[in-house]
Parts: structure tokens; sequence; C-alpha cells
């Protein structure tokens, strides 16, 4: 069934996060073609305008596009972008908290660049290097 | 009691017709006193619009006046006082007596109007010879979802059951205007997901106006794209469901800096767990504090239209969530 | 212009069409369930009647009031079913999206036919008895004074039946509206106005005991037929107008009430 859309975020926020999230992964390839408002509406169990207030904020964003008669697809160039904007967001967003929370917490550093270079990392820049954000914790755009 | 004869089962002047666009309703200043002198009237002075083709949820306690609310749009009965009108947007009318605005809308109250001892087949044929729209294969595909036996009489049915049969009734009428008042009483949890689905998906292929009354927010909040709480006869808020959420706030993080940020607002529920908080606020955000507070290291998050609800309309706040006191709260 | 000139032809042809669904649907209604009980009805009468026919043959003392007074009942059978009915019909009929408009013409509808079938009904009835009597020899006049001379009168005994039964089935109809819609002081006032127009029938027709007695006391037992059968006409016209007054602003009442109505 998916994801209930629990959070305390509204709903279409989570829906796009959802979304957004897909195409990250690549789980939705650009040019693919999305679920329309209804199907969503239907299968989440949700007022269809929310999903086309989801929708309509995506469009805005680049990451989809609307075909007429046909629905809403994936744009070219969108994941692209949502990584870039992530990256973008990522040392402000998540990193800085985090550094935050570890001053408070009294963890050096040191300990904390030891761990990040004894690290594995996973395979090559680009590819995995996205983090899977939760739809909880959304940096929502403007 | 009686067996009524089979019944035509569609009109003489052809197949269903296309019908009109959604419906808007309207209530202005209005009154509804059931006894003379009663000085706690079942609407108050209520004023509110109902925007056409929206879900809109109507919340309320019990005796809050949403069922008197229902039964002044769907013409069971006239107001004391005030206005009432339902019709196309930009042509509302007074819907007492007024063939028009009366066929198209339906009203289903909790377990339906139906005939208790006739076969529920019967009543389902009343309601197809008088609405226009009627849409038979609906109706029978729902039934066979909700496992309802038509041949059966409501008055041996379970609650669960008679209530899907009025729920039935009221997606299979495709008014217009279609308002559930409690349609849920006695259905059991897949019964009302059943229904709840089949609304979405009817709703979505025809568009109409819903509005739809429950106690079980949780369930139904995100079907709704309008939120209308009424209490005591009151309009305590009418507007759109994302704007009731934003009307609260729940903060979470480090006891301390959550209290920090709570500070001098109303808090409608606390919650610890060794040094993390979680606070629910009443009252709105600003954007400036909302990034002051993600700044500090909090997750803000939004509050569920159930805790808002609860929160405005509990005993003992007379005048509960007025304009006045969300200023105070700032 | 057009278009909107054809919107309000589209839209007044849709109302009719809504209002005459809403009476037949009420009508329809009325006349199959009051026969459905009515079969009932008949079926016991003419037992009853029979087994009074039965006894009295016994003692020697036979009388056509026997089976035709039973049959005579009919009237208040309707009344019954014009108190019951109502109250389990109207929250169904609006529910639907019909107006208490068409609620009403249907209901004058399915007492106009209900009625007069049952006069037809009662007549025949009669007319059997009356046709037995003479064969067997039996005295065929009545005890009571009535419109018609006696069973053979098929068509006045339909018409003064069918009248009686109208109006009988009115006022039931206006007794229940008006408990259902306006509660008990003005229902009970309702009670009395709906027996005025069962009396004005009464008088007219002379049917029965109580109805030839009223003629007698206001001087209208001499009231040529035509005369009498209109009179019976205009009760049964009070009776509906009563009717559609009292139902024309009516409440529907919460759902607690049809629950308990129909129980």
């Amino acid at each position: 069934m998916g994801p209930m859309f629990d959070g305390p975020e509204p709903i279409y926020l989570q829906i796009a996060q959802m979304i957004r999230a897909q195409v990250l992964a690549g789980e939705l390839a650009e040019e693919e073609q999305v679920m329309s408002t209804t199907q969503f509406a239907t299968t989440f169990r949700i007022n269809p305008a929310t999903a086309a207030k989801a929708f309509a904020g995506l469009v805005d964003e680049g990451v989809l596009y609307k075909r007429r008669g046909l629905g809403m697809f994936v744009a070219p160039g969108a994941r692209e972008k949502l990584l870039a904007d992530h990256r973008a967001r990522f040392f402000d967003e998540v990193l800085a908290p985090a550094l935050a929370q570890a001053d408070l917490l009294d963890i050096p550093t040191s300990e904390v660049v030891d761990y990040v270079l004894g690290r594995p990392r996973p395979a090559g820049p680009g590819t995995g290097g996205a983090p899977r954000t939760g739809p909880t914790t959304d940096p929502t755009p403007r | 009691m009686t067996a009524r004869p089979a019944s035509r089962p569609t009109d003489p002047t052809g197949p269903a017709l296309p019908g009109p666009e959604p419906f808007a309703a309207e209530v202005r200043d209005v009154v509804v006193r059931y006894a003379r002198g009663d000085d706690a009237p079942a609407l108050d002075h209520a004023t509110l619009t109902i925007r056409p083709g929206v879900i809109t949820g109507l919340l309320g306690r019990n005796g809050a006046g949403k069922t008197t609310l229902a039964a002044l749009l769907a013409a069971f009965r006239r107001p004391t006082s005030g206005s009432v009108r339902v019709g196309l947007p930009g042509e509302l009318e007074d819907p007492f007596e007024n063939v028009w605005t009366t066929t198209h809308t339906q009203l289903v109250r909790e377990s339906g109007d139906v005939w208790e001892s006739d076969k529920a087949r019967d009543t389902l044929a009343y309601y197809a010879d008088l609405r226009p729209r009627w849409d038979a294969d609906l109706a029978a595909r729902l039934l066979d979802e909700l496992e309802v036996d038509v041949r059966r009489k409501p008055s041996e049915m379970s609650r669960g059951k008679r209530s899907a049969l009025g729920a039935v009734i009221g997606l299979a009428s495709r008014a217009p205007l279609t308002i559930f008042d409690e349609v849920y009483l006695g259905m059991d949890a897949p019964s009302r997901y059943a229904f709840y689905d089949a609304l979405v998906a009817d709703y979505a292929e025809h568009p109409r106006t819903v509005l739809l009354s429950s106690h079980l927010i949780t369930e139904v909040e995100r079907l709704f794209e309008d939120v209308v709480i009424i209490d005591r006869g009151r309009v305590l808020l009418a507007e759109n469901a994302d704007d009731v959420r934003a009307r609260g706030v729940s903060l979470t993080g480090p006891a301390d800096v959550v209290e920090r940020h709570a500070a001098g607002r109303e808090v409608l529920a606390r919650q610890r767990l060794g040094g993390t908080a979680q606070v629910t606020l009443f009252g709105t955000f600003a954007d400036d504090e909302r990034a002051a507070a993600v700044e500090a290291g909090l997750e803000v998050g939004a509050v569920p239209v159930q805790d808002l609800f609860v929160h405005l309309t509990r005993t003992g706040r007379p005048g509960a969530g007025t304009d006045a006191e969300r200023e105070e709260a700032r | 212009m057009t278009a909107t000139a054809d919107r309000a032809a589209e839209r007044r042809a849709l109302e009719t069409a809504a209002h005459r669904r809403g009476v037949r649907a009420v009508a329809s209604y009325f006349i199959g369930g009051t026969w459905f009980v009515g079969l009932w009805f008949w079926a016991i009468a003419l037992v009853v009647g029979v087994l009074i026919l039965w006894i009295m043959t016994r003692n020697d003392d036979v009388s056509i009031e026997a089976v035709g007074g039973v049959a005579g009942s009919a009237k208040f059978f309707l009344f019954v079913m014009g108190i019951i009915l109502p109250l389990m019909t109207i929250a169904v009929h609006v529910a639907a999206g019909g107006t208490r408009r068409s609620y009403t013409h249907g209901l004058w509808i399915g007492a106009t036919v209900s009625g007069l079938t049952f006069g037809i009904a009662a007549a025949l009835v009669k007319w059997g008895e009356w046709t037995l009597f003479r064969r067997v020899g039996w005295p065929t006049e009545g005890d009571l004074g009535q419109l018609y001379g006696d069973g053979s009168e098929v068509v006045l005994v339909s018409l003064v039946e069918g009248i009686s039964c109208v109006v009988y089935y009115l006022a039931g109809m206006v007794i229940a509206a008006g408990f259902y819609g306006y509660g008990f002081v003005r229902g009970v006032l309702l009670v009395v106005a709906s027996l005025g127009t069962v009396a004005v029938t009464e008088v007219f027709l002379r049917s029965g005991f109580f109805g030839n007695g009223l003629a007698r006391a206001v001087g209208l037992d001499g009231t040529p037929v035509g005369l009498a059968l209109l009179g019976g006409v205009l009760g049964a016209v009070l009776a509906a107008l009563l009717l559609r007054a009292v139902l024309r602003g009516a409440a529907v009442r919460p759902v607690e009430f049809a629950a308990s109505a129909s129980a």
C-alpha cells in the first residue's frame, strides 16, 4: 500500500516529498508517467485536490511536467536538478544540525572527522551519494 | 409492514441526465429553535459558505448543530430566522419546497432514511425513481462490496449494514450536493474504508459537493479539502483543511529548547521522553518563529485536526478559539 | 439570450418530470400498500360477515347488515391506514429529493384511488349479499337509512362508500401529518378539524349510523342524491386542502423518530 502520509507536515508536502524521493532514487525515471491525481487519491485515500496541489508544486519546481490530455510525467533533468538542490542544502540543513548536536553531546570534532574519514564509502559519486530523506525530514524548498 | 408494487426503474424521460454542476451552499445568520423560547438554539446565528465541488468536513460534538445544519441544506426543515441558500454558484436559492434544488441534494442521515419493514430493494427502487442521476450499476457494485443483502429488511439488518445501505444511497444518487451525516455508525473498519474509497473514487470521477460529518476525525480528515467546525450552534471556523492544521504547531526536540519556544503560548499537549519533549501549541507560527525554531534544532510539525478540534470544542470554554483569544495567545 | 432561455426551459422540464416522479412514487406506494394490507382486510371482513350471518340464521333473525355492515367499515380501516402510512413515508420521500408538494399530490391520488376502489369492493360485496338475500327470500332493506335503497344500486353504493373511504383516508392522513409536523397540541386541534371534514361527508351521504342521525339532526336528510354526492365530495376536498396546509411547511423529524415510528 505504500506510505500513508502520517507525518506532521501537510499531506501535499508529504506527497511531493515522496515523489521527489522516488525520482532521486531512480524509481521514477525521467519521462516516466506518474499516477494521476485520481489514482493517487484513491490509492492513498486522500482528497484529489490535495494530490493536485502536490503535483502543481512539483510542476513549478520543474520536477514534473504536464502533457495535455495524457497526464503528469517526470521532467527531463529532474533528478539532476533535485540532486543539485539537495547538495546545495546538505551542509546547511543536514550537516550543520548534526554538528550542533555533536557539540551538545560533547563529541570532539576530531572524533567526527575520524568517523567521516573511516566510514566506508558507497559506490561512485552521483549514484548513491544522495541522502535518502524520509518524508518527515523534508527540507521543503520555498 | 407493507410491500409496494415493483416500481419503474427508470424515468420515461430517458436515461440519467448529465445534471448540473456541483452546488454551492450558503447559510447566513441562521437561528434554529426547536421549541419556542428555547435559550439554547440548535443553531445560533450561524454563517458559513460551502464551496462547490469540494469535500467539506463538518465537525462538531454531539448536539453542536451539525444535523440541524444538514437538515436545512437538504430542505428537511426551515430555519427559525436567517437565510439558507443552495444551488449553482452565483445562482443560490432557497431550497425549501424547491424541486430543482431538492432533486439535486441528497442527505443521508446516519443509517439513511429507509423503509424499515420493507425489503431494502424497495427503498432503493424509490430512490432510483426519484433521483434523476441514480447510478444503478454503482449501487449494485457497492452493495456487493459492502455485503448488503437487498432482499432483507433494514429492521432485520445490523446497524453497520443499515449504515452501509445509507452510504450506497448517498453515493448512487450522484447529487450535486451530497451530505453524509454520520453515516459510519455501526460500520466496522473494513466497511468504513470501503466507503471512503468509494467516495473518493466516485468523487474524482463525478465531481460534486460533499459535506461529511463524522466523529472519526483522524480517519476522514485527509478526505477534506475544507473543514467546518461548529460548537453549540455557532460556527467556530470554516476554512481550508491545511489552514486548520496550521492553526496549531508541534515542536519536538530537547526539552529545554522546546519549552523556550513554547513559552507564552497555549499548550494543548505536552509529552516527554527522557530529554526529548514534544509540545502541541495552539495558534499559528509566523515564518520567522518557525525559522527560529528550526534554527534551534527543533522539528516543527503540523497538528492533527483531531487535536485542534478537541481543543476548540472543549467544554467550559465558551467562545473557544475566538479571534481575541488567538491574539492573546500570540 | 437563447442559451439562457434554453436553460430555463430545460430546468422547467426537469422540475416537471421530478414532480411527476415524486407524485407517482407516493401514489403507487399508497395504493399498493393499501391494497396489500387491504386484501387481508377484505378476507377477514368477509369471514366475519359470513360468521355473523351464520349466527343470525341460527337465531332466525337475519339482517342484510350482517355482511354489508362489515363491508361498510372499510372506511375505518382506511382511516387507520391513513394514520400509519404517512409516518413511515414522508422522511424517505424528502430524503429522496421529493417535495412536500409532490408528497401531498401523491397522497391525494393515493387516497382517491384507494378509497374509490375500496368503495367499489364494498359495493360488490353488498351487491353479492343482496343477490343472495333475494334468492333465499330474506329481507333486503337495511335497518339504517342510507342514501341508497339497497345493494342493487351498485353504482350509487360504490360512489357513497368510495367517497366516504376517501374522506376517512384523508382525515387519517391529516391527523398523522398534524402530530408529525406540529406536535401534540396542534395535533389534537387537527384531529378535531379532520373529523369536521368527515362529518361534512357523513351528513351529506347519510352513510350508516352516524351519518343518518347527523343528517336528520341538521335537516339534510332530504337532500337529493346528486347534491348529496356533491356534498360528500366537498368533505373530501376540505380534507385534501387541510392535508396540504398541514404538510406544506412540515419539518422532517430527526432519525430517532423514523426509527420509533416504524419499529
